[in-house]
């Protein structure tokens, strides 16, 4: 017999520093009792300061980084993550889906966040991975970082989801306090989080979950964001559309522009016992008035002991690349493609300082080694006999 | 009563060995190993093709004498001697031929059938290449209907599509030349590496729905696509297991012999099975070295992936990926690394199995491991060979002469032999 009523166990961890900070502000939230939180870091100090109880946080790797944290250092974050591979199974162990967070451009998050991946990946888990693109102020060479530990992602996650931190900041005023706009920014992404668990968590009223989610990202390479808003009865008359003008508003989505412009688009609203066929039929309705004909729209309703008196509307929107390009093939190319459509201001500016840049060498000895004195063989102008990770460029760790 | 024995001998020239066997064709058609001889190639092939003639010799006279003593003194009775080729030089092309079918009543007769594959193959080749094998894929019946065997059918046209592998004739020769050197006058027939293992290790079930076999060696890596008992495709790529422990060398610093040892012992394997982190290695100055898993992984996975992409690319390119639905099969040395057939299936996205002689039977055995499949299939397509020259000599004069195939000596037909689905793979 097929087990049908069984509990979504979803894991959340929160790796590496604003991954901590996310989780912590997720935890704080009253909706995500249901989940079970973690949050890893190689950085004692940024654990120390999380609210999150003793139990919920794991020092990674003491015994080489000594809780000092990994300075930046992908390479320092995939050792330490290598050396905790049993201890990632035991803390995965059970779980139905993975939703792991993190700051892409630090160490220990874009140096661990693919040994996570190919942990789940072994156990069979299921995983969608939120993460977070650094500030373009934070420089160029933080978002190569970021770049190369997406082109790492890609092939080993379920589903990726890059929300660019930029966006966060668009909708705030400039004489917003520094402290309340980070906070703000963790609380958008753990918002996020929560809105993608719910899309993906058992639809008992219309269905759509993670096999949806990750077909339609699938076919193409695709750009996305990400809105939830929630609205509970005491704000205000109409929640629902509250919830649904909250989500519009939300910054991760990018304006509502980009519901219209979108190729597909994912709708979910979950609601308390209380929820009625009408508030569900409303809110779709408005909702789909701002989404473009062309779109093809996935929906999904859900109802949660834990909203009870409050409605949550989720949207991800999905734009495909417009260069058609086969699947599985150059997909880490196209991701580039993205982060330019995202942040164009940022990728201006980058642009024309390149001009003065010096290339980067490649630090690796390019040779044949055994085949020195054979006939060459060349593919599509590539000589096969040098080995394959040299000529991607990829860095390989010899150990020490 | 003395009885003529049908000896039927196989070699293969590997990157990693070279590798004899002796066979005997039994009553019930079956193929019996009397004779099995084996000698480490130590670098004298060097991407499938022999790059050491004086070193090659040796090491191929002490495999034949290993062979030849294992079979009580059988190898100079052979009927057949069969080589396996391989290299990159080796190419392939579908050719079509077509015949009206003038008879009064439209009947499709051998001699048909015969003219069809004989105008498929007038397509010259460039200067300097040979052809090795040739197979008939399929036949068109009046340009729509697709049939295995048009004998006997009623048509108008008949059109024959036939797969043929050509190589570099210098390259080719070298094969030939090394065994007259080891002391064989007969003739010798060669046999693409890649057609050698679709006999050796496939069901006829998947040769019958479609199944793209690789054969991943040491040195070289075959594909075929087989469909309805005919080749579609083929292919060489140079590229083995060799490169993948020469890249391991380079991007680790590690000696090639070392790598060569991890990855043939399990050690690597063994490894990753254990989840652990590092694999330690103590160096030639004795220091104890960490290097993480990951980085193998992650050098192994690169190259391999991008191995089966090319297939991928190629296979693709002609259109050929619906006639696959029995999915792949890994052959060669390297199916006996895990990953490889991991990674096989991941970019193929279709079920893959590891592909082994399984129907060896005789006084030798111990031949159910991927690296014989090449050799195993050898011997096979020499005995199917031997079988066919034995049931056209035996239908004597008149035979031949219904066969429109009349006039053709012996040694012509076996050059012609591959033709025509008188080989049924």
């Amino acid at each position: 017999m097929i087990e049908t009523g069984k509990q979504k166990h979803v894991k959340v961890i929160g790796i590496g520093n604003s991954g901590v900070k996310i989780a912590s502000r997720l935890y704080g939230l009253e909706m995500a009792g249901r989940l079970n939180i973690t949050a890893l870091d190689t950085d004692g100090l940024s654990l120390e300061q999380s609210s999150l109880p003793n139990d919920k946080k794991l020092l990674l790797d003491g015994g080489w980084r000594k809780g000092k944290g990994c300075g930046g250092d992908v390479l320092k974050g995939q050792r330490s993550m290598a050396r905790e591979r049993g201890g990632i199974e035991k803390l995965l162990d059970g779980a139905s889906l993975l939703i792991l967070t993190g700051g892409l451009g630090g160490g220990t998050a874009t140096g661990g966040a693919p040994a996570f991946a190919g942990v789940a990946k072994k156990m069979e888990i299921p995983t969608i991975f939120v993460m977070t693109m650094p500030f373009s102020l934070e420089g160029h060479s933080k978002r190569k970082i970021a770049e190369d530990g997406i082109r790492e992602l890609l092939p080993v996650v379920d589903v990726l989801l890059c929300l660019p931190n930029d966006l966060l900041f668009s909708t705030l005023p400039a004489d917003t306090l520094v402290t309340d706009a980070f906070k703000n920014a963790d609380l958008e992404v753990a918002r996020a989080i929560l809105g993608v668990s719910e899309l993906v968590s058992v639809g008992n009223l219309l269905p759509a979950d993670l096999a949806d989610l990750s077909s339609v990202l699938n076919q193409k390479k695709s750009v996305c964001s990400i809105g939830v808003g929630v609205a509970a009865s005491s704000d205000g008359l109409n929640r629902c559309h509250l919830a649904l003008e909250r989500m519009l508003d939300s910054p991760l989505l990018g304006g509502v522009t980009k519901l219209k412009e979108a190729d597909a688009v994912f709708l979910s609203l979950t609601g308390g016992p209380d929820l009625s066929i009408g508030d569900t039929k409303k809110t779709f309705d408005a909702a789909i008035k701002f989404i473009g004909n062309e779109t093809k729209v996935i929906i999904g309703a859900n109802t949660d002991q834990t909203y009870s008196d409050m409605v949550q509307v989720t949207a991800i929107t999905v734009n495909f690349d417009k260069q058609e390009k086969k699947p599985g093939v150059s997909k880490s190319d196209s991701f580039l493609a993205e982060t330019r459509v995202v942040d164009w201001k940022s990728d201006e500016k980058s642009v024309s300082s390149t001009g003065f840049e010096q290339g980067e060498l490649p630090l690796q000895n390019i040779s044949r080694g055994i085949f020195l004195n054979t006939t060459q063989v060349a593919y599509d102008g590539e000589d096969l006999d040098i080995p394959t990770f040299q000529r991607r460029m990829v860095i390989v760790d010899k150990g020490e | 009563m003395f009885q003529q024995r049908d000896i039927v001998t196989a070699i293969e020239i590997g990157t990693s060995k070279i590798c004899v066997l002796v066979g005997e064709s039994t009553q019930d058609g079956k193929i019996s190993v009397i004779g099995h001889g084996e000698a480490p190639s130590v670098n004298t092939v060097v991407k499938g093709e022999i790059a050491d003639m004086d070193t090659a010799l040796e090491q191929l006279t002490s495999a034949i004498e290993a062979a030849d003593a294992s079979s009580g003194r059988e190898i100079s009775n052979s009927n057949i001697i069969a080589v396996a080729v391989t290299g990159s030089s080796i190419q392939a092309y579908q050719g079509t031929g077509t015949v009206f079918v003038n008879s009064e009543d439209h009947r499709i007769t051998e001699s048909e059938m015969n003219e069809a594959l004989q105008n498929a193959q007038v397509k010259p080749l460039p200067f300097g290449q040979t052809i090795i094998n040739t197979f008939d894929s399929y036949y068109l019946l009046d340009g729509n209907r697709r049939v295995r065997n048009p004998f006997d059918q009623t048509a108008d046209k008949l059109e024959a599509f036939i797969h043929v592998i050509h190589g570099d004739t210098n390259r080719i020769e070298n094969f030939r030349s090394i065994m007259r050197d080891a002391g064989f006058e007969h003739e010798i027939t060669p046999v693409f590496s890649g057609i050698a293992s679709v006999y050796g290790i496939l069901t006829d079930e998947e040769k019958e729905h479609g199944v793209l076999l690789v054969d991943m060696g040491a040195g070289t890596c075959e594909y075929m696509a087989v469909f309805n008992m005919g080749i579609l495709a083929s292919g060489v790529l140079p590229i083995g297991f060799e490169h993948v422990a020469n890249d391991l060398s380079l991007g680790l610093d590690l000696h090639i012999s070392v790598c060569r040892k991890m990855l043939i012992d399990g050690t690597i394997a063994r490894h990753v099975q254990e989840r652990q982190g590092f694999l330690e290695l103590r160096t030639s100055a004795g220091n104890l070295r960490k290097i993480p898993l990951s980085s193998f992984e992650k050098i192994i996975d690169l190259r391999l992936r991008e191995v089966f992409q090319i297939i991928h690319k190629n296979i693709s390119d002609q259109g050929i990926f619906r006639n696959l639905s029995s999915g792949g099969v890994l052959t060669g040395g390297a199916a006996l690394f895990p990953r490889t057939a991991e990674i096989f299936k991941s970019v193929f996205e279709f079920p893959v199995r590891v592909g082994q002689p399984f129907d060896a039977s005789g006084a030798v055995t111990g031949l159910e491991n991927p690296r014989y499949s090449t050799v195993w299939g050898v011997l096979k397509f020499g005995e199917e060979l031997n079988r066919i020259i034995n049931s056209r000599r035996k239908r004597g004069m008149v035979g031949a002469f219904i066969d429109g195939f009349d006039g053709l000596a012996d040694l012509v037909w076996r050059t012609l032999s591959n033709l025509k689905h008188s080989i049924t793979i």
